[in-house]
């Protein structure tokens, strides 16, 4: 019972009470489309809402160092996930040092606590990623943009695979290319609340960018990110890297942290900000 | 609710904030904390309402060891030095908000502890628009609305004027008389010696010395 009313509590303010960080991913996905839609009106075609959404999750092919051919920050794919890690950075800690230092001592337990806190996080990354969503199609319908998630020839106009595609017909968007991203969000987003608890919360982002950043330049199956990267996954190159085993590694990444953040916390020294 | 120290050091960090701490403080009386900012008061708060552990040794509630038997006192209310609220809220929702985690309260003993510390008249004021002392009032509030067997005040009359400090000893001597252990925590000798069964005077972590206000005099 406890825990459904500290979620709740979370979703009101951490959620309903942070209409600008929603409007500030609307204005992201905005520029995002925006940036598509002019890379399509210099090669004279249209979209499809797929294709918008394979121009902002599709990230960059395998970086291979090579005299004469600099690596190419793949900045929508970086900043799409470094804006949500940021707008969900601080409401646990900031909460930790101030109202929730009232609220935690009447819940009875510590692990209550976290596990809404968690929850919070998981919630929060979801629907930041559904109201980007929503911008995207609102905006595709309002251009009169072919509404499908097939994705076309066009594809090449804007995201150098440097593979071979697999049949088109082949490529299923909806399903594991729209979630890999969202997955990988909501583990690295557990993770840096976990580290929250045990270094600084501004530490724990710079982790957090730090494998994004090593994500898009390294092809590692250790660095996620390039699960959540459609030109690096399996569902659209020959050769990719396995999302099946790319989801189980995120799902226990997530799990691993819940747990170990839960461990973490039953001992966690609660202090004010000046302390 | 007596609670007992059973030689407890903290340390945060490096630094050494409560230094073997032994003592015994009884049920239903006034028990204040006297010592310049920085000895360990709040530490000491904290480590009562289970926000802290102890590095080495115990603290216990009723024999209950904190920590191991228990995560947080069952029944306590807390007001740390400069209490935090929700600045989107009024007074009154943010009590409303701490008391639904465990509904034992209703509307009516919220209005009611409002009219204890005086902010009646503000309580769906939103709480960025209080002032200091109002915000003081409120975290006071909060400390008492549950009725908990064990109060603790840290530098309740921080912020307050005459008024408000004549407030805070009516509020403290009616917690005692219901039955509340309280634990009060100043940096103002007088009020200490004017409220408090027992006083221990703290510095850098150590019990520098204990004693029964005006003993001499009775």
């Amino acid at each position: 019972m406890k825990y459904i009313k500290f979620l709740r509590f979370d979703l009101r303010n951490g959620l309903l009470k942070k209409y600008m960080s929603y409007i500030g991913i609307a204005l992201f996905t905005t520029i995002v489309f925006l940036d598509c839609q002019s890379v399509c009106r210099s090669f004279d075609t249209g979209f499809t809402l797929g294709e918008y959404f394979m121009y902002l999750y599709g990230g960059i092919k395998k970086y291979v160092p090579t005299p004469g051919e600099p690596f190419k920050v793949p900045y929508l794919w970086l900043l799409n996930h470094l804006l949500i890690l940021y707008f969900t950075l601080n409401y646990t800690s900031a909460d930790l040092n101030g109202f929730g230092q009232q609220t935690i001592y009447r819940s009875g337990g510590r692990v209550t606590w976290w596990l809404s806190k968690c929850s919070w996080q998981v919630i929060a990354i979801c629907m930041y990623y559904f109201a980007s969503w929503a911008v995207l199609v609102l905006l595709a319908v309002a251009s009169r943009e072919t509404i499908s998630l097939e994705i076309t020839q066009n594809v090449h106009l804007y995201l150098d695979f440097g593979k071979t595609l697999i049949p088109f017909e082949q490529i299923d968007l909806s399903t594991e290319l729209l979630l890999l991203p969202l997955l990988f969000t909501v583990s690295i987003g557990l993770m840096q609340l976990t580290l929250s608890i045990i270094i600084k919360p501004a530490f724990a982002y710079i982790i957090s960018a730090t494998i994004c950043i090593m994500s898009s330049h390294t092809q590692s199956p250790l660095l996620f990110g390039n699960y959540a990267m459609a030109a690096r996954c399996n569902k659209v190159i020959t050769d990719g890297m396995n999302a099946t085993v790319g989801e189980v590694s995120m799902i226990t990444l997530s799990v691993i942290c819940v747990a170990l953040g839960a461990v973490r916390f039953r001992r966690y020294d609660i202090l004010s900000r000046e302390e | 609710m007596a609670i007992i120290f059973n030689h407890v050091t903290k340390k945060i960090g490096k630094s050494i904030v409560i230094d073997d701490f032994d003592i015994e403080i009884p049920s239903n009386q006034i028990t204040g904390f006297k010592g310049i900012n920085g000895s360990g008061k709040t530490m000491l708060m904290r480590l009562i309402a289970g926000l802290i552990y102890p590095t080495m040794g115990t603290v216990s509630i009723d024999g209950k060891v904190l920590g191991k038997d228990i995560t947080f006192p069952p029944s306590i209310g807390v007001m740390l030095e400069n209490p935090a609220f929700l600045n989107g809220y009024t007074g009154y929702e943010n009590l409303c908000l701490l008391a639904d985690i465990k509904s034992e309260i209703n509307a009516d003993r919220i209005k009611e502890v409002f009219n204890i510390v005086g902010l009646t008249e503000n309580m769906n004021k939103k709480y960025r628009k209080y002032s200091l002392g109002m915000k003081q009032r409120l975290g006071i509030a909060a400390a008492i609305m549950e009725k908990p067997d064990i109060v603790l005040l840290d530098e309740p009359t921080n912020s307050l004027d005459e008024s408000g400090v004549e407030m805070v000893k009516r509020i403290v001597r009616a917690e005692k008389e219901r039955g509340a252990t309280v634990i009060i925590s100043c940096h103002d000798g007088e009020v200490l010696d004017e409220l408090a069964d027992d006083v221990i005077c703290i510095k850098s972590g150590k019990i520098t010395d204990r004693y029964v206000p005006n003993e001499s005099e009775v």
